[in-house]
């Protein structure tokens, strides 16, 4: 495959970051991915320090080409507005990860949208509908429309299309400032095909949640059509992160 | 080309299937370079009597380069019927679902033994789906140490665990166990820090509910030891080839 390689959604875990970026930068060598976007996490429910320890081992690694950076923060708490301008004015972030903290539709997240909808920032929300074990600050695809309607002009990544694409991607076929990624280890042989269908070509960002999965979503891009795989690989994160990260090719 | 001992075709009862069909199976893939394989009928378990699914299925494999794996349900009286016929009718596996059908392995160590007797491996599905998608009917967890215990109980035939994952591999082996390469799709570079016996190791794609070509863009690049496992396996299994 010749096609750059732009992985939109990517992890390094507290208490293993050093072993988790070497793993991705490993990957990168082999599979030839120019950029990866990187949030940092630990608990479900971290406290201020913990969130800002995790922001400090992934802005460790923004110096160099190969990382971009989603500021990890706990909307819920009251600095939170505080860690994302931090994070984007003098760490080197340029998105904001949301994950299992709060429900993405609480109020509290509002002023985060504003300031990122302001600056142009692509919001990653981790979103899923679980069967089982669905956590109380677990947002569905439901949360994010709503979310998404409430603030247009922010855009947002919904991540893993939904947790269960059938449900989560009719809730944001309409939204043009929602893309979706197909990251994590629950992504099925129909579901790309699935989001193609009912999204089409320019809203779908490749991610892998790396290093906890990889091949899951890599795999589904091989078999596409050339001027789909370049898009989803590359040219629609581009456009997401209005080319920002400085690796535009 | 690939040898995919987990493979399936049919209907799926929670979603939609839109490459379920045999036709649409075998080209997805040879696509991804499968040239064969042990396939099994996703109708079939949840059938009542699982023939219904694999006899259909079983004819439609003839001259395709895949052989059936037959769902046989060791908790239902028939199940020693069948196996004969699907044995006679060119079946090549047996292939069991616990955690679906509700059974302790040890209900099976009978049928294991049979299936040995009668030149068929036995192929133990830890499950379809990752947990968090299941619906409806929840799947019991099958333990691994429980799997290779079937495996030890019967050593005349040859037991495959399916899809279960890395965590749940380590530390297991046998003169008479392997694993498939389904449940390694997590992770980066699952096969450096697999401990279990690698020449033990077949592959297995799990389409269509998981992607083909995610099956083998995870592999090593140094892949002849598949082959050679293959071959092994049918050896231990029959003393031939498929």
């Amino acid at each position: 495959m010749n096609e750059p390689i732009f992985d939109a959604h990517a992890h390094i875990w507290l208490g293993r970051a050093a072993q988790d970026a070497a793993l991705l930068r490993r990957a990168a060598e082999k599979y030839g991915i120019q950029k990866i976007y990187i949030s940092c996490l630990g608990s479900h429910t971290p406290d201020p320090a913990e969130i800002e320890e995790c922001n400090r081992q992934a802005a460790r690694l923004l110096s160099g080409p190969l990382f971009g950076g989603y500021v990890t923060v706990a909307p819920e708490q009251p600095g939170a507005l505080e860690v994302l301008r931090q994070g984007v004015e003098e760490q080197g972030f340029s998105g904001m990860k949301i994950w299992v903290s709060c429900l993405c539709d609480e109020p509290c997240c509002d002023r985060l949208y504003d300031y990122c909808g302001a600056w142009g920032l692509p919001v990653l929300v981790h979103t899923f509908a679980k069967t089982v074990g669905q956590l109380p600050g677990e947002s569905t695809a439901v949360h994010l429309r709503r979310t998404a309607l409430r603030h247009p002009e922010t855009k947002f990544l919904m991540a893993h299309l939904g947790g269960n694409c059938y449900h989560g991607l009719p809730m944001i076929q309409n939204l043009p400032n929602v893309w979706v990624d197909f990251s994590g280890s629950n992504c099925r042989f129909d579901d790309l095909p699935y989001a193609l269908e009912l999204l089409g070509k320019d809203r779908i960002v490749f991610g892998t949640d790396m290093p906890g999965s990889f091949a899951m979503s890599y795999g589904q891009v091989l078999a596409l059509p050339q001027e789909e795989r370049r898009k989803i690989l590359w040219e629609n994160a581009q456009a997401l992160f209005d080319g920002r990260d400085g690796n535009a090719l | 080309m690939l040898f995919d001992f987990g493979c399936f075709t049919g209907h799926w009862p929670y979603r939609r299937l839109r490459r379920g069909s045999l036709e649409n199976c075998r080209a997805d893939l040879a696509a991804a370079g499968v040239g064969g394989g042990l396939m099994a009928s996703l109708d079939a378990v949840f059938y009542n009597d699982s023939w219904e699914g694999d006899g259909p299925l079983l004819e439609a494999l003839s001259g395709t380069g895949f052989s059936l794996a037959i769902c046989l349900n060791p908790a239902l009286p028939w199940w020693r019927l069948r196996l004969g016929e699907a044995a006679r009718a060119g079946a090549r596996a047996v292939r069991l679902y616990p955690g679906i059908h509700g059974y302790p392995l040890e209900a099976a160590e009978e049928l294991c033994r049979e299936a040995g007797e009668l030149g068929l491996g036995v192929i133990v599905t830890a499950r379809m789906e990752d947990q968090r998608l299941q619906y409806l009917l929840r799947q019991e967890p099958v333990s691994p140490r429980e799997a290779a215990g079937l495996a030890k109980k019967c050593p005349g035939t040859q037991v495959i665990l399916s899809n279960f994952y890395l965590s749940e591999l380590e530390g297991l082996s046998g003169e008479n166990l392997w694993a498939d390469t389904a449940g390694l799709c997590h992770g980066l570079f699952p096969f450096e820090n697999l401990e279990f016996p690698r020449e033990r190791l077949l592959f297995a794609s799990f389409a269509p509910l998981q992607c083909p070509e995610s099956a083998v863009c995870n592999l090593p690049e140094e892949q002849d030891f598949l082959d050679c496992n293959t071959r092994n396996y049918w050896e231990a299994c029959n003393g031939g080839t498929l």
